[in-house]
């Protein structure tokens, strides 16, 4: 029982502000190794649509994802049940974790309400790339790996740290204040709900065709820089910056450091240059450290105090007095 | 004239209509809705989105004791052919699905909203596609649902914030009745005259018509509105709503143009009180009558046949029936929609959870977890259904649909399968129950209401009520030596609660002293409860903690009957004593002792604290020094 009723979703180009989000979104799409990203913030904040367009943009697609309403059949696989029901026949249903290592990507919404089960099986897959499939005379075992996308809203609980470092990069999303931005969301909100009454009444939507064009300008960008990625150097002073980064923060385990080196590699790409300087290292340090502080605490909210800007601050200067 | 027609307060009527034609506020939140006015706006909300749409309506109802599978799909046992076969229905949130259908979900109380349907609520209210993964079915579709739900403001505070921000269009429905609408409603009612669905007005059906077509463009002097009247909150959602709500407005007056007016139209269909207006003048309008009561325009629908015209307010047509008669949108503006004043509920707003105190658990949309894993006996309610691995516990229904689903396939390949059909049952069909779990955690308190003069007993007990609060424990309070009516005071009384929230535990809290001091008996009631929970064969306790305040000054001893006078002396303070001695002998228990520090018999205190085995901790030392000389 498959259906997939394709809906409309707001051009990517369209989304006003929310610039560490897309950020995010793209730094993981051209550094694929980055392994994903948490996307943390306030309700209404467009979180869900920002992915969604995001992997429309790029995909033509919408993303794999996993609802909160799943159940490990659908996570892990199993056999299709109206074959099985109306012609007695076995036929494989890939779950929800092969579909996303096929297409490279899973996005979960509201990642913090799934139920623990469900968390675990995603963690065995992730932390060892292998998704054992034993159900009902089923016995397969099928190499899985993809990056992880979430989006939470904090005041519902967070997540277990197992979880949270499984997700490459991590930003927090807050509603936008200025006047100026607002009324660019209510005009775009109020054009996109024209632009969908007039597709529903078989008019042409010219806000949806001229969103299409910029996304495919911005789509074929990302994919000459995804391309362009292994040429970008990461000299020591920038590697370096990275460890001493991870360590002045506590981070947790040692992903932090290449993860963030990582991101810094493709936001150089992003822009154009030829090598990774300590600004990309600043600019991604916190999306990269965010959640693998250790809190000394359990509260699991993976704060960042204005103290921290203030220490990367800092570390920038030295790092470029020491250049 | 009534306040109502039809059973529907006359206000609504216009703002349900906006959400018929507006699929962002389909998502509707009528405060203090009775039952009668939920049936009556869902009746009229009915008859609205299929003219709006022209697709069937479907209605269903979400309650507090649905499951995930009741809400999206679950196996159904069926008889085809003389044959047991199994099929799949769509539950109320996936009835989507179906492009022909429309449905019209309703919630007769949110606050009391099953866990699984808040989920799916988060899920699904504005989101621009839907996804189910369940039982083997993998859909994808637009959700449009459209969703009425109703919720008192004083129960606002049990509902998820996360969830309520869903809500795009929150509407008052209280309405204090004037007695001619009370004899109306009770003829209606109760003295047999046939009941009649609420019947759209000859306006509003014109009006609905015609707005479907009609495409305002927004004035940026209206954005600006926007910004100005919408309540300032952490989510943008509130300025969209608004805007699309003025925007509809504007549809229903066949206006080409969204205004400033359209705003404060809209403003004042949910209750948000305008920038710099005068309580006092719109006290003043409120005696202002006829407002609400225009009749249509008689010229074809009127102002929706010339948007924008100059002619647009123009009144005409003859004097029609009490059914014509309506709250008047596609008029004057300022006079189309009901005056702010009118709005009983204006004053709390539409957004009262930014004000309501949370009564709720911290994580409320949340499957609790489970801490610890060699729990043998399930306590908690079943809340949905997962693969067994034995035979404990079993779902048996969902067994036999299991098994049910492979009957066929197994007919076909198995060997020895019976004659005559049936199912068999093999070990990968076994499904046992999901259940929420029993608190295994505890938090007794033992109280005793006449140490607690003169000095601030909270602040020392404060971070054990927040540590029972975080570890979701149950909480046994025993109260010593508190005043209460019906109740002896050589007695202790005893509360125990699920959790922290439950409400009788902060009446009970607050107490005043009786004369009496049964600590003994106090300790007793603790006793039973921390053995009952750590030691009956039934029990999901793990660990428990015992907070005690007491000085230690009992003077009933534990075999006082209620009505005997009893010795005052010694007697009660060795009793309470040898139970401590009997608490301290329970394993797995974490007792601590708040010292009120008297001035007489401070010995008593460190005499229990070694008795029961407890951590001694000061009480008035353990204030914050606000008295203490600063003075370097």
């Amino acid at each position: 029982m498959t259906t997939q009723i394709a809906p409309t979703i707001l051009p990517y180009s369209l989304i006003v502000g929310q610039e560490k989000l897309k950020l995010a979104l793209e730094l993981t799409y051209v550094a694929p190794r980055i392994g994903g990203v948490l996307i943390s913030g306030q309700r209404g904040t467009g979180k869900s649509t920002a992915v969604r367009s995001f992997s429309r943009m790029l995909h033509n697609s919408l993303p794999v994802t996993l609802p909160i309403n799943a159940t490990d059949d659908r996570v892990v696989g199993g056999w299709r049940i109206d074959e099985l029901m109306s012609n007695s026949t076995l036929v494989p249903q890939p779950g929800l974790l092969q579909q996303a290592s096929d297409k490279g990507l899973l996005y979960i919404d509201e990642v913090n309400l799934l139920e623990d089960h469900i968390v675990n099986l995603i963690l065995d897959a992730a932390s060892s790339g292998q998704l054992p499939v034993e159900r009902e005379g089923m016995d397969n075992k099928v190499e899985v790996s993809f990056a992880l996308v979430g989006t939470m809203n904090p005041e519902e609980g967070y997540l277990r740290h197992q979880l949270l470092d499984r997700f490459g990069l991590m930003v927090d999303v807050t509603a936008l204040t200025s006047l100026e931005q607002r009324r660019q969301i209510l005009e775009t909100v109020l054009a996109f709900d024209d632009a969908l009454a007039r597709q529903d009444a078989g008019e042409q939507a010219e806000l949806l065709r001229k969103g299409r064009l910029e996304d495919e300008q911005r789509a074929s960008e990302l994919r000459a820089a995804r391309s362009r990625l292994h040429t970008v150097r990461v000299p020591d002073p920038a590697a370096e910056l990275c460890v001493r980064i991870a360590d002045r923060f506590r981070a947790v385990g040692h992903r932090g450091d290449y993860v963030m080196a990582l991101a810094a590699r493709a936001y150089a790409t992003l822009e154009g240059r030829t090598e990774v300087t300590a600004g990309q290292v600043i600019a991604v340090a916190r999306m990269a450290l965010q959640h693998r502080r250790a809190s000394g605490d359990d509260s699991d909210q993976m704060l960042w105090p204005d103290e921290n800007d203030t220490v990367l601050a800092e570390m920038f200067s030295e790092s470029k007095d020491d250049a | 004239m009534p306040e109502w027609r039809d059973g529907l307060p006359r206000r609504l009527e216009p703002a349900l209509l906006a959400a018929a034609i507006t699929p962002g506020l389909r998502s509707i939140l009528l405060f203090g809705a009775n039952r009668m006015i939920l049936d009556t706006a869902t009746s009229a909300l009915e008859q609205m989105l299929k003219r709006a749409t022209g697709r069937d309506v479907v209605s269903g109802y979400l309650g507090s004791g649905q499951q995930e599978d009741d809400l999206w799909i679950r196996p159904y046992l069926s008889s085809r052919d003389g044959r047991l076969s199994v099929e799949f229905r769509h539950g109320a949130l996936s009835r989507g699905i179906d492009e022909t259908q429309l449905p019209l979900l309703v919630i007769p109380d949110l606050a009391e909203l099953s866990l699984a349907a808040a989920r799916g609520a988060v899920a699904l209210i504005g989101a621009s596609v839907a996804h189910l993964e369940r039982h083997g079915a993998s859909l994808r579709w637009p959700p449009d649902a459209c969703w009425l739900a109703a919720c008192d403001r004083a129960a606002i505070g049990k509902v998820s914030p996360h969830l309520l921000d869903r809500f795009a269009l929150r509407l008052d429905a209280e309405l204090a009745l004037s007695p001619q609408d009370r004899v109306a409603d009770m003829r209606r009612w109760a003295l047999g005259e046939p009941e009649r669905p609420h019947l759209l007005s000859e306006w509003a059906t014109r009006s609905l018509s015609a707005a479907v077509a009609v495409r305002p463009e927004v004035l940026p002097e209206a954005l600006e509105r926007v910004a100005a009247v919408a309540v300032p909150g952490d989510s943008p959602r509130r300025e969209i709503a608004l805007a699309r709500l003025a925007a509809a407005c504007a549809r229903l007056e066949g206006s080409g143009s969204v205004g400033q007016q359209h705003v404060d139209q809209a403003a004042g269909l949910i209750g948000l009180r305008l920038p710099g207006s005068d309580p006092d003048r719109e006290e003043t309008e409120t005696a202002k009558p006829e407002v609400t009561d225009q009749r249509p325009p008689a010229t074809g629908g009127g102002s929706i046949n010339h948007p924008a015209g100059p002619e647009h307010g123009k009144e005409e047509g003859e004097e029609e029936g009490e059914a014509n008669r309506h709250v008047a949108i596609s008029a004057d503006p300022p006079r189309s929609l009901p005056e702010q004043a009118e709005l009983p509920g204006q004053l709390a707003g539409p957004y009262p959870e930014d004000h309501a105190v949370a009564d709720r658990d911290m994580t409320s949309l949340r499957d609790v977890p489970a801490r610890f894993h060699a729990v043998t006996v399930p306590r908690g309610p079943i809340i949905g259904v997962r693969q067994a691995a034995d035979v404990h516990d079993l779902a048996l229904l969902s067994t036999v649909l299991t098994a049910a689903i492979w009957a066929p396939y197994r007919r076909l390949h198995a060997t020895g399968w019976p004659d005559g059909g049936g199912i068999r049952l093999l070990p990968a069909d076994l499904r046992g129950y999901r259940r929420a779990p029993a608190p295994e955690r505890l938090l007794a308190l033992v109280i005793d209401y006449t140490c607690l003069d003169g000095w601030d007993w909270t602040a020392p007990l404060l971070p054990y009520l927040h540590q029972a609060y975080v570890e979701r424990a149950g909480i046994v309070l025993v109260r010593v030596g508190a005043k209460s009516s019906g109740t002896d005071e050589k007695r202790a009384d005893r509360l125990i609660t699920r959790n922290l929230l439950d409400p009788r535990l902060d009446a009970r809290l607050d107490a005043v002293p009786a004369r009496a001091t049964p600590l003994a008996h106090g300790l007793f009631l603790a006793l039973q409860s921390l053995k009952h929970g750590l030691q009956h064969g039934a029990g999901n306790v793990r660990t428990a903690r015992l907070v005690v305040i007491t000085d230690g000054r009992g003077n009933v001893p534990l075999g006082s009957e209620p009505t005997a006078a009893t010795t005052v002396g010694r007697i009660g303070v060795e009793d309470a004593l040898k139970v401590a001695a009997d608490i301290r002998a329970i394993a797995a228990i974490e007792t601590i002792l708040i010292d009120p520090e008297p001035d007489v018999y401070p010995e008593l205190v460190s005499e229990l604290a070694r008795a029961l085995g407890a951590e001694r901790i000061p009480g008035r030392s353990s204030r914050p020094a606000v008295e203490t000389d600063t003075t370097p």
